[in-house]
């Protein structure tokens, strides 16, 4: 088959092709897209509005009349017509070109119009019509206003001059087009003689408003933008002039407060140096063999301190601190048992080393068992460091040497840990306690490494270190026990106030 | 109700007549539209097209084929728009069950139709859209130009190769089924 066939197939197969589609529901979807249906009531209450003033303003003015011929009267009135609309025909252009983005109201022309039929002595009408053209955003709206004296009927009159206005509107108010479809109308396939549509879009007659007014109007708003406008800029000072007082005032205090503090919160890692020794000698093998069992592990340290700086470099530095200690104890602890077995309880051997003789019963065997225990206890501490130093600032760094007091205000040691060989029951329990329950005071000192991240927030490093100067056992103890610390404390500083 | 009246009813918003007219043109034009989308955006297109239709409708005065033909336009460039708009990967959307039913038996032999259709489907996309502008909408070269946003020339070049490529294929199937 030849394609040209395939094709002409292929079209015909889609010529009047239909596809079935539920209506009801496509309509339901399509309804609210499309355009609703637009109000022209006004300009016909505004058309009946105007026929009826012009009505009465004929009425009013035409006090005597002069009867002529009905057939005259309507010839007269068709060239009156016919005047009227060559004058709104010249003029429309120029108000529809005036009006485009504004509302406008003009009176056109107010002439006298004489007729021929005055020229041939005959009673004829004088009109006097006066046509209002109002625009508003390009599109046009007329609106007559007519007023006769007419010497005639007028009604004759008022009944042509709102149909040829009408016409008029029709024939020349916007057409909208869309461009595609401006296209597709003018294009080749339609022989048909392209009609001239016309969609009169009507202004609102309740907001047409006359020049004065709209002048005066847009004087108002011109008027209040100008305020907002003033009032805008003058509250931009006065924020500007506040943020202004702010800084000076922040100035000020810097000049006369030198004085400049932070919030510093810091993590540690230490290690915890314990330092044992025996009151008495009898206490050294003890001391010896808690040597071995015991072991120092890591010592994690958490701190807030509050740290005041003298523009000088003068730093003080205040706040709580909390410490704590683990140790790993091996014990290890002998069990001893006595038992009868039955067995060999005596040989007889010569002197070669050969048994001769065994004999059997029952014998005692002496048992000793070695237990190992491996417990990890903690050593609580709170300490209140009140430090004083040195900083110097450079560029964003700055460096910090601090020294001072730590005074330990709670320590809290599990007791049972001497005790676990039941060594030393009884002598310590009760009102001779083992531990004191604050170790007292302590010196510290460390050198902080900071930086500044942020305007407010500095972060720092800083080796640590804090010698006890108590132990932390009682002078009813055998024992001194003591602990001194080396670490490294990172933190972040928040500046408060500067 | 003639359909002079019903559009110039129409026009004057009256909700009757438009229902009228969707329901006497929506099939015809959702199957256009079928032939360019999927079944969801063909209805998409098909709502756009109605919406340009109502806004344009007092831009049309013409008898009822040519009404037709106007509304096909329409329903052609709403879905080429949809195309346009979401880069769509257009196919045939052909529903050849629905064909069966609908269609005489004595147009055309279904089954070579079918066919076709499917090499259609081989085509470049471009190719494919003019072969069926030109092909089966009936759209001339200007039109289509207009249309895909290419030269007269390019529209008639894309044919060409269309008409080329759908002539190899055609005979590598007839090579195929006489085997």
């Amino acid at each position: 088959m030849k394609l040209s066939n395939k094709e002409n197939k292929i079209k015909d197969l889609f010529q009047n092709d239909e596809f079935p589609l539920n209506v009801d529901a496509f309509w339901d979807e399509l309804e609210p897209k499309l355009e609703k249906k637009k109000k022209r009531r006004f300009i016909f209450w505004f058309l009946i509005g105007g026929l009826l003033l012009g009505y009465g303003a004929a009425q009013f003015g035409s006090s005597d009349t002069i009867e002529i011929a009905s057939s005259e009267v309507s010839k007269v009135n068709a060239n009156i017509v016919e005047k009227d609309d060559d004058c709104l025909e010249s003029e429309f252009s120029e108000v529809a070109i005036d009006s485009k983005n504004s509302v406008t109201k003009e009176i056109v022309e107010v002439t006298p119009i004489k007729k021929e039929s005055q020229k041939e002595g005959l009673s004829s009408p004088i009109l006097y019509s006066g046509i209002e053209k109002l625009s508003m955003n390009g599109i046009q709206l007329e609106k007559e206003n007519i007023k006769t004296e007419v010497k005639t009927k007028n009604k004759i009159v008022q009944k042509i001059l709102p149909r040829r206005n009408s016409e008029i509107i029709n024939s020349k108010l916007n057409i909208i087009n869309t461009g595609f479809l401006t296209n597709s109308v003018n294009s080749n396939q339609f022989s048909v003689k392209k009609p001239i549509y016309t969609k009169a879009k009507v202004a609102d007659p309740l907001k047409i408003i006359s020049k004065e007014e709209r002048m005066r109007l847009q004087k108002a708003k011109k008027k209040q933008r100008m305020a907002m406008i003033a009032a805008k800029k003058k509250a931009a000072k006065q924020r500007k002039r506040k943020r202004q007082f702010k800084r000076n005032i922040k100035k000020i205090k810097k000049i006369f407060n030198p004085w400049s503090t932070e919030l510093d919160v810091a993590y540690g890692i230490e290690y915890a140096v314990k330092i044992m020794k025996a009151d008495f000698p009898k206490f050294e093998p003890l001391i010896t063999k808690r040597k071995k069992e015991e072991t120092m592990l890591e010592t994690q340290f958490f701190g807030i301190n509050m740290n005041h700086k003298h523009k000088n470099g003068f730093v003080f530095e205040y706040g709580i601190d909390y410490r704590q200690m683990t140790q790993l104890y091996e014990f290890s602890s002998y069990k001893e048992r006595e038992y009868q077995k039955k067995g060999v309880t005596e040989v007889v051997e010569d002197n070669f080393g050969n048994t001769i003789r065994e004999s059997y019963g029952m014998k005692t065997i002496h048992e000793t068992i070695k237990i190992n225990r491996h417990i990890y206890k903690r050593q609580y501490m709170v300490n209140v460091p009140l430090s004083i130093g040195y900083f110097k600032m450079k560029r964003k760094y700055y460096f910090e040497i601090l020294g001072g007091v730590d005074i330990n205000v709670f320590v809290k040691r599990p007791d049972p840990i001497i005790f676990a060989e039941a060594i030393y029951d009884t002598p310590f329990k009760g009102s001779h306690p083992v531990f004191y329950s604050k170790t007292g005071i302590g010196l510290s000192g460390s050198f902080k490494i900071a930086r500044k991240i942020t305007k407010r927030l500095t972060i720092y490093g800083a080796p640590y270190f804090k010698v006890n100067l108590r132990p932390i056992t009682t002078l009813n103890y055998g024992l001194y026990e003591k602990y001194h610390f080396v670490g490294l404390h990172l933190g972040l500083k928040m500046n408060l106030y500067q | 109700m003639k359909l002079n009246s019903l559009i110039s009813k129409a026009i004057e918003h009256d909700r009757v007549a438009q229902k009228t007219i969707v329901s006497q043109f929506a099939p015809y034009l959702f199957a256009v539209c079928k032939r360019y989308l999927s079944h969801a955006d063909a209805k998409d297109a098909l709502q756009d097209a109605f919406v340009l239709i109502f806004k344009n409708l007092h831009q049309f005065n013409a008898t009822e084929p040519q009404f037709q033909y106007w509304l096909r336009r329409i329903a052609v460039n709403a879905a080429l728009s949809k195309i346009r708009k979401s880069s769509y990967k257009s196919e045939l959307y052909l529903d050849t069950d629905h064909l069966e039913k609908t269609r005489t038996p004595k147009v055309i032999d279904d089954l070579e139709t079918q066919d076709i259709l499917k090499l259609l489907n081989l085509l470049p996309e471009k190719q494919k859209q003019v072969f069926n502008l030109y092909i089966i909408d009936g759209f001339k070269h200007k039109e289509i130009a207009v249309f895909l946003e290419i030269t007269e020339q390019n529209s008639k070049n894309l044919l060409f190769k269309a008409r080329k490529t759908m002539q190899e294929l055609i005979l590598d199937s007839e090579k195929i089924r006489s085997r």
